[in-house]
């Protein structure tokens, strides 16, 4: 059996984002909170008959995309922009900030875009998996201060109905 | 990471500490018997909170100072102590080393909560003045490693 029945939980989870480079750069995000949230909507067109739900019918809706957030401790926002020797970091490269070479995935003139990887390890080394969204885009980038750690708040959409999901 | 943020935290400590009072380390034995006055230090707790796998471990320690006194004249100096104390590792982050001295991470402390837990005696002449530092901090392995 390559299903196991242990609730899975933050520990297990790990949060990587591709931009689209020829050699894509890759970014793990070590310090986030591990509150990862996606939405999936379904729309549906509810048809009724003269106002009855018991004789109306129900048809697909247009498609929604996916809105997705997390949030991460906030060490330093530039790295790469700000010297090449340094390594990438997370406000960086959500903003694709001048010098930091992150390169959209979608084509020129759509909107910036980047992929997430969300994988969820299994505890019992079974059945791992991995939860693809491609085309990210940024909705709101949030800084905030705090006593302990100042936290950067990200939430977006990826532009596809539902994530790819695979077992690994 | 235990021994690591003690022994950083005592080295600190006898490095920065300037007040002629000897320290109490925990396990080290110090001879208090005709000080007028001392200081104990201890690191007391250290929780982890939940985090991912792959996250750089942060710990939450909790620091705890004490200041004695027996001081015949001067009834304020467990207080001088304290304020001594408090004024150094009040918001100080300080280099966490292992035992070759290579870092490790750091030790943020923040800012101190003080008792006084000083009681009365029955003998006037032999009050010994007790006060407490708290301190929380927070350890953070260095993301590098």
């Amino acid at each position: 059996m390559a299903v196991t029945n242990i609730s899975r939980n933050l520990r297990d989870g790990e949060l990587v984002i591709k931009d689209g480079s020829t050699t894509p750069l890759v970014l793990t995000v070590v310090l986030d909170e591990g509150d990862l949230t996606w939405t999936e909507r379904q729309r549906t067109i509810e048809v009724k008959d003269r106002g009855s739900i018991l004789n109306g019918h129900t048809r697909k809706g247009d498609e929604e995309s996916i809105s997705i957030s997390f949030t991460a401790k906030w060490t330093q926002l530039l790295g790469l922009a700000a010297s090449p020797s340094d390594p990438l970091q997370l406000y960086e490269m959500l903003t694709f900030a001048d010098g930091s070479t992150v390169q959209s995935t979608s084509a020129a003139g759509e909107q910036d875009t980047l992929t997430f990887e969300f994988t969820v390890l299994d505890p019992a080394g079974v059945a791992s998996e991995r939860i693809v969204f491609p085309k990210v885009y940024r909705e709101t980038l949030t800084m905030s201060e705090d006593k302990e750690a100042n936290l950067i708040a990200f939430a977006g959409r990826a532009f596809v109905p539902q994530p790819t999901v695979t077992r690994l | 990471m235990l021994q690591h943020i003690t022994r950083s935290l005592h080295s600190f400590w006898a490095a920065n500490f300037t007040v002629p009072v000897p320290t109490c380390f925990p396990g080290v034995p110090t001879r208090i018997d005709n000080a007028p006055a001392w200081i104990e230090i201890w690191v007391d707790a250290l929780g982890e909170p939940p985090r991912r796998r792959n996250s750089p471990e942060a710990t939450h320690v909790l620091i705890t100072i004490h200041a004695f006194s027996r001081h015949e004249q001067d009834k304020l100096q467990a207080q001088t102590l304290a304020d001594s104390a408090a004024e150094l590792l009040s918001q100080t982050t300080i280099p966490i080393l292992d035992e070759s001295q290579q870092p490790l991470g750091w030790l943020a402390i923040q800012e101190p909560q003080t008792r006084d837990l000083t009681r009365a005696s029955s003998d006037p002449g032999h009050l010994t003045q007790h006060l407490v530092l708290s301190l929380s901090a927070i350890a953070q392995r260095s993301t590098s490693l």
